[in-house]
C-alpha cells in the first residue's frame, strides 16, 4: 500500500478534525453545570442528562423515531430487493419507468413532499396516523436502498445462480441460498442508510407528524425554537454515544467490513 | 442411438443463427470436445444442453428421454463454468455438498460423499476454506467436484481451463482426464484451444459459424482436416497454391514449374489445387539431397523442438525439427527439404471456395 506524504497526512487530519470537532464540542457542552450553552471549565455535571428524563415526551419521541426508522428501513428492503431483481434481470415494458419512479423521491425537495403529504393525509383522514408516517418515510428512503441493491446485483456473478439451478435448486432456493447471501452487503448497507435517513429526517416530518407521533428530530427542533439550553447538547451526546455503541456491537458481532463491503 | 443425442438443434437470436442444425450423438462414458473460435456457437450449444438457453428448434435426448424443454434444475447435469461460479459465502465442503442437499441426501451420507469427492480432486485438506482463499487451479477442482458429486449422467465443461496460466492449464488437462476416466462420466467440453481438445478428448467436434463441420477422433482431425479452416485452426499447417499438371492419377502437383511429390490424387490437367503439409512432416536435409532446396531465414528454439522458416522456390515453409541436443543448421544456411509423398495433401480449389478463402 502506498504511504501518505506529510502534506496529505496533515490534510487528512484537518478534514477529520473539521468533521469531528463540532461533535466533540456538543459532547463537552452536554456536561456543563451552567444554564447556558457553554463549555465546562471548572466542573462537570450530569444535570442536563437527568433533565432529559423529566421530559418524558423526549423519551417517547426517541422510541417513536426508533420504531419509525426500523419499520421504514425494513419495508424499504422488502420493496427494493424484488424491484431491484426485476429491474436488473428482466427486460419488460415500463422497466425504465419503474426505475425512475422508485428513484424520484430523491429529486423532490422534502419540503414539497411534506406539504403534499400533509394535504393527502388531510384528504384521506390519515392525519396523526403512525402507519401513514411510516408510508411517507418508506417513500423517501427506498431510493437509497434500491441504489445499493442494484449495485450489488449488477456486481455479482450470475453464473453462480445458474450453477445452483443446475445442481437442482428451485428459483426460491437459488434466491435464498445464493443470490441473497451474495448481495447481503448491499442489503445491510441499504438498510443502515435507510435507517439513518429516516431517523434524521426533519423537513418532511415537521409537516406529517402529529402530537401523538412526533419524532425525535421534530421534538428537538420544536424545543430549540422555544428555548436554548444545554439539554439539547445532552440529547445529542446521547445519540452520538448510542450510534457509536451500535456500530461497535455490529462490528463485534458480524464485522462491519463483512456486512458493508462484503469482505471477511 | 447415442446416450446424449442432439437432433437439428438450432438457436436463432433475431435474424442471427447462433447455432444451426447441429446433430451430435455422444456415447456413454465418452469425452467429446466442442472446438471453435469465439462466436462459433459452441457455448450456446452447451447452454442448450444444460437448459440455460431455450433451443429455437430441434431436440435433446438423454438416455432415451426427451429433455429439450426440461428445466435446468430437473435435468441433473453437472456443469463447470468458465468463471467456476463457486458460492463465495460457502466453504469448499459446503459448495460441494450443495447439490446433495438439494437432493435431500441424508447428512451422514452427504458428508461421506463430499469427503470421497474432495479426495478424488486432491482437496481433502482444504474442505473448510472459502473459495477466495484458494488458487485458480484449486477453485477449478472445487467446481469439478461440485458438479460430479451428484453423479450426473453428463458433465458439461465450459472453457474450464481458460482462466489458468499455461503451466497449470497443461497439468489440469491431464488431471481433468484422469478424474473423468476414474468416474466414467460422459463429458462434453467447450474450448477454443485446439491443443486442449486434441489431447484429452475421445472425439472432437469442430464448429464454424454455428455449424458442426467435422466430428472425428483427434488424430484423424489433425491428419485429415475436412476444411481449410480446420487445417489452419488445428495445429500448424503450410499451405501453398499449385496447379495439377498431367492427366488424372499420373499427373503431379506443381508450383512455379517445380514438381512436388504428393498423396495419391487425380485431377484434370490445369486444375488449381491447394497443397498442405504439416511442419513436423518435413525433414531437413543437406543441400541438394532433398525434394526442394532452400535457405533458412529464421530459426526459433522452442525447447522440445526447433522451428525453422525456409525460403524455397515454391514459397516459404515452416519446418519443425525435434531437439536432439545438438545445435542444428542456423539462419542463412542452405538446406534441402524432404517429405514422404503421402504427407503432402492436395485439394482442388473450386472457383467459389477459392473466392471464399
Amino acid at each position: 500500500m502506498q504511504k501518505n506524504g506529510p502534506i496529505a497526512l496533515a490534510f487528512h487530519t484537518l478534514v477529520v478534525a473539521f468533521v469531528l470537532a463540532p461533535l466533540l464540542v456538543i459532547c463537552l457542552v452536554a456536561f456543563t453545570p451552567e444554564n447556558t450553552l457553554s463549555i465546562p471549565t471548572t466542573s462537570f455535571s450530569l444535570r442536563w442528562f437527568r433533565e432529559i428524563f423529566v421530559h418524558p415526551d423526549f423519551v417517547a419521541s426517541f422510541v417513536n423515531s426508533l420504531w419509525l426508522a426500523t419499520l421504514s428501513a425494513t419495508i424499504a428492503i422488502a420493496l427494493a430487493v424484488p424491484a431491484g431483481l426485476a429491474i436488473d434481470r428482466y427486460d419488460f415494458p415500463g422497466r425504465d419507468g419503474l426505475n425512475a419512479l422508485f428513484l424520484s423521491p430523491l429529486i423532490i425537495p422534502h419540503l414539497v413532499l411534506g406539504v403534499a403529504f400533509l394535504r393527502l393525509f388531510a384528504l384521506i383522514g390519515a392525519t396523526g396516523s403512525f402507519t401513514w408516517l411510516v408510508v411517507s418515510h418508506v417513500i423517501i428512503v427506498t431510493p437509497y436502498v434500491l441504489r445499493l441493491v442494484l449495485a450489488a446485483l449488477s456486481g455479482m456473478d450470475r453464473s453462480a445462480e445458474q450453477a445452483a439451478m443446475t445442481l437442482g435448486a428451485s428459483h426460491w432456493t437459488v434466491f435464498r441460498r445464493v443470490t441473497a447471501p451474495m448481495i447481503l452487503p448491499g442489503i445491510t448497507g441499504g438498510w443502515l442508510l435507510a435507517f439513518i435517513n429516516s431517523f434524521d429526517e426533519l423537513t418532511m416530518s415537521i409537516f406529517v407528524t402529529s402530537p401523538a407521533t412526533v419524532t425525535l428530530p421534530v421534538r428537538m427542533y420544536m424545543y430549540a425554537t422555544e428555548s436554548i439550553d444545554p439539554m439539547m447538547a445532552a440529547v445529542s451526546a446521547l445519540m452520538i454515544a448510542l450510534t457509536a455503541g451500535a456500530m461497535l456491537v455490529l462490528d463485534r458481532a458480524f464485522g462491519l467490513d463483512k456486512i458493508l463491503v462484503g469482505q471477511k | 442411438m447415442g446416450f446424449l443425442t442432439l437432433a437439428s438443434l438450432s438457436k436463432v437470436y433475431g435474424d442471427h443463427a447462433a447455432v444451426r442444425d447441429v446433430d451430435l450423438s455422444v456415447a456413454k462414458g465418452e469425452f467429446v470436445s466442442l472446438l471453435g473460435p469465439s462466436g462459433c456457437g459452441k457455448t450456446t450449444t452447451l447452454q442448450m444442453i444444460a437448459g440455460l438457453v431455450e433451443p429455437t428448434r430441434g431436440t435433446i435426448t438423454l438416455d432415451g428421454r426427451d429433455i429439450t424443454h426440461e428445466k435446468p434444475n430437473t435435468r441433473g447435469l453437472g456443469i463447470v463454468f468458465q468463471s467456476y461460479a463457486l458460492f463465495p459465502h460457502m466453504t469448499v465442503a459446503q459448495n460441494v455438498a450443495f447439490g446433495l442437499e438439494m437432493r435431500k441426501v441424508a447428512r451422514a451420507e452427504r458428508d461421506k460423499r463430499v469427503k470421497t469427492m474432495l479426495g478424488l480432486v486432491h482437496l481433502a485438506q482444504l474442505a473448510d476454506r472459502y473459495p477466495r482463499q484458494l488458487s485458480g487451479g484449486q477453485r477449478q477442482r472445487v467446481a469439478i467436484a461440485r458438479a460430479l458429486v451428484i453423479v450426473p449422467p453428463v458433465l458439461l465443461l465450459d472453457e474450464p481451463l481458460s482462466n489458468l496460466d499455461a503451466k497449470l492449464r497443461e497439468e489440469m488437462q491431464f488431471e481433468l482426464r484422469r478424474i473423468q476416466q476414474s468416474v466414467g462420466t460422459t463429458t462434453i467440453m467447450v474450448t477454443h484451444d485446439q491443443a486442449e481438445a486434441l489431447s484429452i478428448s475421445d472425439r472432437v467436434v469442430v464448429m464454424e459459424q454455428g455449424r458442426m463441420t467435422q466430428i472425428d477422433a483427434p488424430y484423424r482431425l489433425y491428419e485429415h482436416p475436412a476444411t481449410a479452416f480446420i487445417s489452419s485452426f488445428v495445429g500448424k499447417m503450410n499451405r501453398l497454391d499449385g496447379v495439377w499438371r498431367g492427366q488424372g492419377p499420373s499427373g503431379t502437383a506443381q508450383i512455379n514449374g517445380v514438381s512436388l511429390p504428393c498423396e495419391q490424387a487425380s485431377f484434370p490437367d490445369g486444375q488449381t489445387v491447394a497443397l498442405s503439409l504439416r511442419p513436423e512432416k518435413i525433414l531437413l536435409r543437406a543441400h541438394g539431397q532433398g525434394r526442394v532446396d532452400g535457405t533458412i531465414v529464421n530459426r526459433f528454439f522452442l525447447g522440445s523442438y526447433w522451428l525453422f522458416t525456409v525460403e524455397t522456390p515454391v514459397g516459404a515453409l515452416s519446418v519443425s525439427v525435434p531437439n536432439h541436443g545438438e545445435e542444428p543448421a542456423g539462419e542463412g544456411d542452405a538446406v534441402a527439404l524432404d517429405w514422404t509423398p503421402a504427407s503432402l495433401r492436395v485439394e482442388a480449389i473450386t472457383a467459389t471456395a477459392g473466392a471464399a478463402a
